[in-house]
């Protein structure tokens, strides 16, 4: 009994050292695409915040993890759930080294899409569908550098 | 890389675009929340550490968009002078919040004739037009409200004029305009969305729809005439047993349109027996079966008459003559 809460006082003590050492932060920014028309007439496509979204429409959502810390962070594992009232529509994030899994029980089994199943409306197994994920997940194979950041990125349609 | 990324995504969106029409999704005001989390490790993997990102919220906006459409098959054949003669509507909000709508129905040009007395009605649920139970459209007094993905059935009654001819049409134009707001495509009314929460986004129907219905004059109808002729063993026309009667019934159809699957049938009077093979379509013989040979028969479409399937007769300004005969004889 004393020796398990002594575990947890340490646990505690160690997470608020590595927070002190420095810190991770994890930003979610929600965007859209416009078409914006500059004063010379030139269309371009531009990410702006999403706001007013409509039914049909895409948000993209950007995860940004800031590394402040002195020390590289392992073992980077980043989750988000798909948001309700939408469908995970496109992985976009372009940083090397991440690997993507898909959740389609809300989040406690993860595994890439072909070997993801959902029962079909015949009640047999079926290769699931990406309006069928409830969650994602993006594992980072490399540490994330201290003093770096890095992001992954997804597309979602609102229903 | 990320240039193929967006315009895939470019496209996606296009193509959402042009299926709004039709789809209605969340609600209007629906909130989208969205926490991602991180979970990382500082001391080789021997704790595990992690964090939440902010939460962020996206309020759903209103989609504002309309959809009306005749449910009229083709023009609704009326006669002339006839009043309060009812075209049929369906009125759907096929945005994703609460919506009234104001109608407004007018006679077209490049048509043959208008109509007067238009009224416009709105229907009490049960899709059949009755003046006393269904609600006189007033303008901005009994708007339709519809919730997302509702819709509603309107008639336009109006008056034919007696002097309209055969077969001339009057097309009338019903407009439904969204109360909440009209405009291209894209078009935003800041917070006047549902609860004035949140912002109106104009759909590809402009939150305008105009649909049109029309009325056709026919004067189709059907004369029947029917004559007999007893000729006997003695030479005059008494209708002794065993003399002859041969009926000849004359179906004039005069005036404009169609009747689909026109049936003449004649019943075989009683203390008469049918003459088996008598039968005539314009003078040419018919065969008593009923088979691929001809469209009469005996006793088979029609248990104890003769029956003649004209099938669909259409006319246009012309009559339309078809004599059928048969003969009986006498019991």
């Amino acid at each position: 009994m004393k020796y398990v809460f002594f575990a947890i006082v340490t646990h505690f003590l160690f997470a608020m050292s590595a927070q002190a050492a420095g810190v991770i932060k994890l930003n979610l920014i929600a965007q859209q695409e416009k078409v914006v028309v500059s004063a010379d007439g030139v269309k371009e496509i531009k990410l702006v915040k999403a706001d007013k979204v409509i039914p049909g429409e895409i948000v993209i959502y950007t995860l940004e993890v800031e590394n402040t810390s002195d020390l590289s962070a392992d073992n980077v594992v980043i989750t988000d759930p798909v948001p309700e009232h939408m469908t995970y529509m496109e992985d976009l994030t372009e940083a090397e080294g991440v690997r993507v899994l898909y959740s389609v029980d809300g989040g406690i089994i993860y595994d890439t899409p072909e070997n993801l199943q959902v029962q079909g409306d015949d009640g047999q197994m079926v290769t699931a569908k990406k309006s069928d994920y409830t969650h994602i997940k993006w594992n980072f194979d490399k540490a994330v550098p201290a003093k770096s950041e890095t992001l992954v990125r997804f597309s979602a349609k609102l229903n | 890389m990320k240039l193929t990324r967006l315009v895939a995504v470019i496209a996606g969106i296009q193509g959402l675009w042009s299926m709004q029409a039709y789809a209605v999704g969340t609600a209007a005001g629906t909130p989208i929340n969205n926490t991602a989390s991180v979970s990382y490790s500082q001391d080789g993997g021997a704790t595990t550490l992690s964090k939440n990102s902010p939460t962020v919220t996206n309020l759903v906006a209103e989609l504002l968009d309309v959809n009306l459409v005749s449910q009229d098959a083709s023009a609704i054949s009326v006669g002339q002078g006839d009043t309060q003669s009812v075209l049929t509507f369906l009125l759907t909000n096929t945005g994703n919040g609460n919506d009234t709508y104001n109608l407004a129905a007018s006679n077209t040009a490049g048509d043959n004739f208008d109509t007067s007395n238009i009224n416009i009605y709105i229907d009490n649920g049960d899709g059949i037009f009755n003046a006393a139970s269904d609600t006189l459209y007033v303008p901005s007094s009994t708007d339709p409200a519809l919730p997302a993905d509702g819709d509603v059935v309107v008639f336009i009654a109006s008056d034919i004029p007696p002097g309209a001819a055969n077969d001339e049409q009057g097309v009338l134009s019903l407009t439904a305009t969204s109360n909440t707001g009209s405009g291209a495509p894209g078009t935003i009314f800041t917070g006047a969305g549902d609860g004035g929460l949140v912002d109106v986004v104009v759909g590809n129907s402009t939150g305008i729809q105009i649909d049109d219905g029309g009325y056709i004059i026919s004067t189709f109808s059907v004369g029947v005439d029917k004559v007999s002729t007893v000729t006997n063993e003695f030479g005059h026309a008494e209708p002794i047993p065993g003399a002859t009667i041969v009926y000849t019934v004359t179906a004039n159809i005069t005036g404009s349109g169609t009747a689909t699957n026109m049936v003449l049938a004649d019943p075989i009077p009683t203390n008469t027996s049918y003459n088996a093979g008598s039968l005539r379509l314009d003078g040419v013989a018919l065969t008593d079966a009923s088979d691929a040979a001809d469209d009469g028969d005996y006793n088979i479409t029609t248990a104890g008459a003769i029956t003649v399937d004209l099938g669909d007769v259409t006319v246009s300004s012309e009559t339309k003559t078809y004599v059928v005969s048969f003969s009986v004889t006498v019991d």
